[in-house]
């Protein structure tokens, strides 16, 4: 573990350059397996008791359940592709196999014209399983529906 | 000493916390990425010096909040000991009636400064495409009259 000194609006707790760069490969594993419709393998880097939240679907919860919920988008998921900026991780006071990370989330629609499908934001929780980071809560924000139905998406 | 990978992250957080503040209209969150003798200034809107004159200048775009969304990208960072400069893409997307589209672009280049409460932004100059040639700085607009941020 790195000393890290506390920023201003009060202590944070230091995470590993390791394990914060893996956090961010995280994400982006989530991203390329729904981008390439592999839902199992999204569904994969959840903790057997991960859930997503959504506004539009609730709670899914469980790697099965995820990975039918991430299979199961009308238009296919392969037309899309998921952005990600602005993350920021933090560790969890007491607790070294748990953080969180915070990022824009932004869907790109692939079809003949590229256009941005869903903006806003995930909050996820995060937790150490065998050594390896895994969502254990994926919350969706959307900020807005980028047109009338679409729905947040994750 | 040069920069460390902790130094890297912290400083490309400090950026998306930038960002997280000024578009959810968090003013504290805004106050917590800027020295105290920050200055900040903008192709479009001006300088402002001081942490508290940045902070009264996003106060009044509160309005704004939960509207635009700063995506950033190309950060090269550079810098030794407590001292960094930083460079970043801006794309600013705009969420008007419900429809996203990209709005401004430009260029953050920042300069931040690290002491006891970490690595934060001691000057951040913004400069809007289109606006580069004879930048100068621009006198401030009153909030709402600027569609360029």
């Amino acid at each position: 573990m790195c000393y890290r000194r506390p920023a201003a609006g009060g202590p944070r707790v230091s995470l590993s350059v390791d394990d914060r760069l893996e956090i961010l490969d995280l994400a982006a594993r989530y991203n390329h397996a729904v981008d390439s419709g592999d839902h199992e393998g999204a569904a994969a880097l959840f903790t057997e008791d991960g859930a997503i939240e959504a506004t539009a679907t609730g709670t899914i919860a469980g790697p099965a359940a995820i990975a039918d919920y991430i299979g199961s988008r009308p238009d296919g998921w392969q037309r899309r592709r998921h952005f990600n900026n602005n993350a920021i991780i933090e560790g969890v006071p007491g607790d070294e196999d748990a953080a969180t990370l915070a990022m824009y989330i932004m869907v790109l629609s692939r079809r003949e014209t590229v256009l941005p499908r869903l903006l806003g934001r995930y909050e996820d929780e995060l937790r150490r399983v065998d050594g390896e980071w895994r969502f254990r809560r994926r919350r969706i924000i959307a900020d807005a529906d980028a047109a009338s139905g679409r729905r947040a998406e994750g | 000493m040069p920069l460390s990978c902790d130094d890297r992250l912290d400083i490309l957080e400090v950026a998306a916390r930038y960002c997280r503040a000024l578009d959810r209209g968090d003013p504290e969150g805004l106050e917590a990425v800027f020295t105290e003798d920050a200055v900040w200034e903008s192709s479009a809107r001006g300088q402002r010096r001081g942490r508290a004159a940045i902070v009264d200048e996003f106060r009044a775009r509160a309005a704004q909040a939960h509207t635009r969304k700063h995506w950033t990208s190309n950060p090269v960072i550079e810098g030794d000991g407590d001292h960094a400069s930083l460079t970043l893409d801006l794309l600013v997307l705009h969420l008007d009636d419900g429809d996203v589209r990209p709005g401004t672009s430009g260029v953050y280049e920042d300069r931040l400064r690290r002491d006891e409460a970490g690595w934060r932004i001691a000057y951040r100059k913004i400069t809007v495409d289109g606006q580069r040639a004879g930048f100068r700085g621009v006198p401030a607009q009153p909030a709402g009259k600027d569609a360029t941020r």
